[in-house]
């Protein structure tokens, strides 16, 4: 009897226990179903992207995903804070979140129906690293500061280009020892 | 592409530069860049100011050149407009540049196909085919023509072909508003500046999408909410855009009823006694429809019938929402710009609502004082600068001047040295009747320079087509226009020569020359000499002054003849500044005075009316008719509308009553139609859809319906749809809750698509006193295909 009590106990709670992880699935599938859509359209991130969401160097970069909303204050639901999706890829914090209308710089570009062969554009390219003086010195900054105050928004440990995250988050103060090649009003 | 990388020391080379540009700016100084325009490798990536290309906004950019081409742009942050910011298509516009199919060689029509020419035999044949008929050649031009373009082919066709058959795309644009401020102030363009958008308390949208069309502006008011300020934005609009996106209150309207709206809010302000009582006494005169001065009681009557149960009734707006523009206006202390484009100016009664809003803002006395103006915003570069300053209209002379008028005439003619008489006093045809007429064969030859009449003329069908008519296409890429050429000409674009723009807030602006154009490409303004002058050699007597010299000389700072007809010498000097100077003698008559050429060189450009004070220093304008602010206002008068045509500092409110527009949906044509511009396209898309990042972001044309709509037709998302009208009919996929959401009963359609063009199906009715045609309302049908 002792056995059977326990056993319908189990099959109770295991029960209660698929129904609870149900419900919270179909729950959180509509709050995620948004997030989910743009997780299908877009690739993960690799290295060269970077250059290829861009004219050129320092261009606004376009956005990589399909855009489900026309509202601005949408782009701030992931792209206020660094936010990590699902497939462990992360939505890049914007380093100028005071300029409110995203798309007048950053424009779709999750269709692709341009014909490369149509343009012969060549933009600038990324540059090397920033000058150092010794080795070991830090190195400047080789773009302008401009639109990019927030220098962890790129430079920050979250950013999969492992080679612009800083090594020492920490210090906050970055201009105290990396200085601007370009006049700071620049 | 090894060229195009920096190495380390070029880069570092680069940012001394930038260094030191940015020393020589902060001291004021910007010509030792400016003027650096070699091309060495070496020396590596190079920054120059330009104005962006694109819009009316008028954005400094800093244009990146290296190994004499562009390779980046960045927002200009010394440029009071922008403030170091640009839109999508302002960042791209290097890129709009090298498109595969540039236009590099004259092109002739033989045997039915356009070939390679040479510069010599096309402008022989042009030469030729004028000469055979000079009074029934028409220049059709724009409003992203540079003011030195302007100007030559006023003199070219006013002084030269003694006709005033030039009109330029802008009266697709702007011509309501240039005849809705003439009509009010007695005198063109708007009094406030972009400056208001800083300290205003409230924007009113009339029909206008700024989030898209003007987006730097936008930004520049609404990222305020983001610094605390206690601003709000009211759309009054027919359709759901993403400036309703950010707006505090959305107000939709029935298509045209904008009138009623604003003469209701005056009939408010009127009841409620809460107008500007000694402003209206002491700088307000009464206008009937018909021209004739009436008495403010006369004026309170015409109100009457702009109770708020009629004005809501008919347009669609609640008490609520009427009371709210009321009180926003009847509060002295608010401070309003009132903001408006195309949904106000093409417009079948576009000068009438132009006027009604001026209205508005002339009983509230809201105009004149920082942070209260109603603003009229331009589409294009240099609407203002060339279209309406220069005036290359078929009734206009340069400054203001018009042809009808003796004494304009006479100055015409002295400053550019004709035989008294010479200039024609009767106006040309406007652009929809131009293109009528050169369909009809009564103008034998046209030529078109920097734009694309065969994808933005309204009606395509009926006035885009021709037979024996000689058609000249100055572009930059083939367009639907090119197709219908019989020559075709390559010109320079933007950064490829020099050029001064005139931007909506009266700044003008210029840029030097810092690549060369691709192929044979060459100047505009070079064509028009070049052809002048091939006439000229040919015995034309209408291309010699009174003196029997050449009518385009251009002489160089020791007063030497340049011989710029010829492309060499054309390509060693700046014929920029001996134009500009010479032009800038018409602008004082309507105290639009500007500066010489130099002071624009030194400045990122400077709003007119440009006066010298009594140390010798060019100052700049920002509120005209305001006293301390423009230097024609006499001490004591406060505001004064001082170019009042009846001399008595006023402004008119005129009694301009609602009319219906001239096509409404009916049984068989049951939806409006509006079409319009998206953010990332300029115009006909001729250069923006050639560059990568803004083709992908907005790739075609698609016609966008209220969810309502589309269910009850049963039409899904993507679908392809036929909309036709009484003129034409195109397909198109059906896009739901897209960018707009129209209101119920309309339909949205962008024109950017060349192979989509929704120009075959819109109407051609226009304005009585602007003749500027209404592309935001007809009626079509839909039917699933």
């Amino acid at each position: 009897m002792r056995r059977v009590k326990i056993c319908s106990i189990l099959i109770v709670l295991y029960i209660l226990l698929s129904i609870g992880l149900f419900v919270q699935r179909q729950l959180s599938a509509g709050e995620d179903h948004t997030l989910k859509k743009i997780i299908q359209t877009e690739q993960i991130y690799d290295e060269d992207r970077r250059a290829t969401l861009r004219a050129f160097y320092t261009a606004p970069p376009v956005i990589p995903h399909e855009i489900e909303s026309e509202d601005a204050r949408r782009c701030l639901e992931c792209h206020q804070q660094v936010t990590r999706l699902d497939d462990g890829r992360v939505s890049m914090q914007t380093p100028h979140p005071q300029l409110t209308n995203c798309m007048q710089c950053h424009v779709g570009g999750s269709t692709d129906s341009f014909d490369q062969s149509q343009s012969n554009w060549s933009g600038l390219v990324e540059p090397d690293r920033g000058d150092r003086w010794f080795t070991v010195s830090p190195p400047t900054v080789p773009h302008r500061i401009y639109l990019r105050e927030n220098c962890l928004s790129c430079h920050g440990p979250e950013n999969p280009d492992t080679r612009l995250r800083t090594t020492h988050p920490q210090r906050t103060s970055c201009l105290q020892c990396h200085v601007p090649e370009y006049q700071a009003q620049f | 592409m090894a060229e195009q990388t920096m190495t380390r020391r070029e880069f570092l080379k680069f940012s001394a530069k930038m260094a030191a540009l940015a020393t020589l700016t902060v001291n004021g100084g910007f010509s030792a860049m400016a003027y650096a325009l070699e091309d060495d490798d070496s020396v590596g990536l190079k920054w120059h100011k330009a104005p962006c290309r694109f819009c009316g906004t008028g954005c400094g950019t800093l244009v990146g050149v290296r190994g004499g081409r562009v390779v980046a742009v960045q927002g200009d942050r010394f440029a009071p407009v922008n403030k170091g910011l640009l839109c999508a298509k302002g960042y791209h516009a290097g890129a709009a540049l090298y498109g595969e199919d540039r236009l590099k060689h004259p092109m002739i029509r033989r045997g039915g196909k356009l070939q390679q020419a040479t510069w010599e035999e096309a402008i022989d044949l042009i030469a030729t085919k004028i000469m055979a008929d000079p009074g029934k050649f028409a220049i059709y031009g724009s409003g992203q023509w540079t003011i030195p373009e302007g100007y030559t082919a006023m003199k070219f066709l006013k002084g030269g072909l003694k006709s005033n058959e030039i009109d330029p795309n802008a009266r697709l644009c702007m011509a309501s508003a240039v005849t809705g401020f003439i009509t009010t102030f007695g005198v063109d363009e708007p009094s406030g500046c972009y400056d208001d958008l800083d300290v205003c308390d409230t924007v009113i949208c009339w029909g206008n999408n700024w989030a898209e069309m003007h987006p730097i502006l936008y930004s520049r008011f609404i990222d305020r909410k983001q610094k605390g300020d206690k601003i709000q934005m009211i759309d009054l609009a027919t359709r759901q855009t993403r400036t309703t996106l950010a707006a505090d209150h959305y107000l939709e309207f029935q298509p045209q009823t904008d009138m009623m709206i604003a003469n209701g809010i005056c009939h408010l302000l009127i009841k409620r006694g809460s107008y500007d009582k000694k402003f209206v006494e002491s700088r307000v005169r009464f206008k009937a429809d018909d021209k004739q001065t009436i008495t403010f009681d006369q004026y309170v009557n015409f109100l009457e019938a702009y109770d708020p149960a009629t004005v809501t009734k008919m347009s669609g707006i609640s008490l609520k929402q009427l009371d709210l523009l009321a009180d926003i206006f009847s509060d002295p202390n608010h401070k309003v710009v009132s903001l408006w484009c195309m949904g106000m100016n093409q417009h079948t009664r576009g000068t009438a609502i132009n006027n009604l809003v001026y209205n508005v803002h002339l009983l509230s006395g809201k105009i004149g004082k920082p942070g209260s103006t109603p603003f009229s915003l331009t589409g294009q570069p240099a609407a203002c600068g060339t279209c309406r300053e220069v005036g290359t209209l078929a009734h206009a002379l340069p400054g203001g001047r018009h042809v009808k008028n003796a004494e304009d005439r006479e100055d015409a003619e002295r400053i550019w040295n004709l035989k008294p008489g010479t200039i024609n006093s009767k106006p040309g045809h406007h652009t929809v009747a131009m293109f009528k007429a050169f369909v009809a064969g009564e103008l034998t030859g046209m030529w078109v320079q920097v734009t694309n009449p065969g994808q933005s003329i309204p009606n395509l069908n009926a006035n885009f087509k021709k037979k024996n008519q000689f058609l000249v296409v100055s572009d930059v890429y083939p367009t639907a226009t090119t197709q219908l050429a019989d020559v075709v000409l390559p010109s320079a674009m933007w950064v490829e020569k020099n050029g001064i723009y005139g931007n909506s807030e009266r700044r003008t602006h210029q840029w030097f020359k810092m690549i060369d154009p691709p192929g044979e490409a060459r100047d505009d303004v070079w064509q028009m000499f070049a052809v002048a002058h091939r006439m000229f050699e040919n015995g034309f007597d209408g291309m010699k002054d009174k003196d029997g010299k050449f009518i385009l000389s251009v002489k160089d700072e020791k007063g030497q003849e340049i011989e710029a007809w010829k492309w060499d010498n054309f390509k060693s000097h700046n014929i920029d500044k001996p134009l500009f100077e010479e032009y800038r003698q018409f602008t004082t008559k309507k105290h639009k005075d500007l500066a010489p050429y130099d002071e624009y060189v030194r400045t990122r450009g400077l709003r007119w009316p440009v006066v010298q004070d009594k140390n010798g220093v060019w100052q700049e304008t920002r509120i005209r008719f305001a006293e301390g602010e423009d230097p024609y206002v006499p001490r004591g008068e406060g505001i004064a509308f001082y170019m009042d045509k009846e001399k008595d500092n006023r402004a008119n409110i005129w009694a301009r009553p609602y009319e219906a527009p001239p096509e409404v949906p009916d049984k068989e044509f049951p939806f409006w139609l509006c079409t319009g511009r998206v953010l990332e396209h300029w115009h006909t898309g001729s250069m923006t859809r050639r560059v990568k990042q803004l083709h992908n972001a907005n790739p075609y044309a698609y016609v966008e319906l209220n969810p309502e709509d589309a269910q009850s037709l049963g039409i899904q998302d993507k679908e392809k749809v036929r909309i036709t009208s009484r003129r034409g009919s195109i397909e198109l996929p059906v896009l739901l809750n897209g960018r707009s959401i129209p209101q119920k009963g309309s339909i949205f359609v962008p024109f950017f698509d060349e192979s989509k063009l929704i120009n075959l199906v819109t109407l051609d009715a226009y304005c009585p006193i602007s003749k500027e045609p209404d592309y935001k309302k007809c009626a079509v049908k839909l039917e699933r295909v």
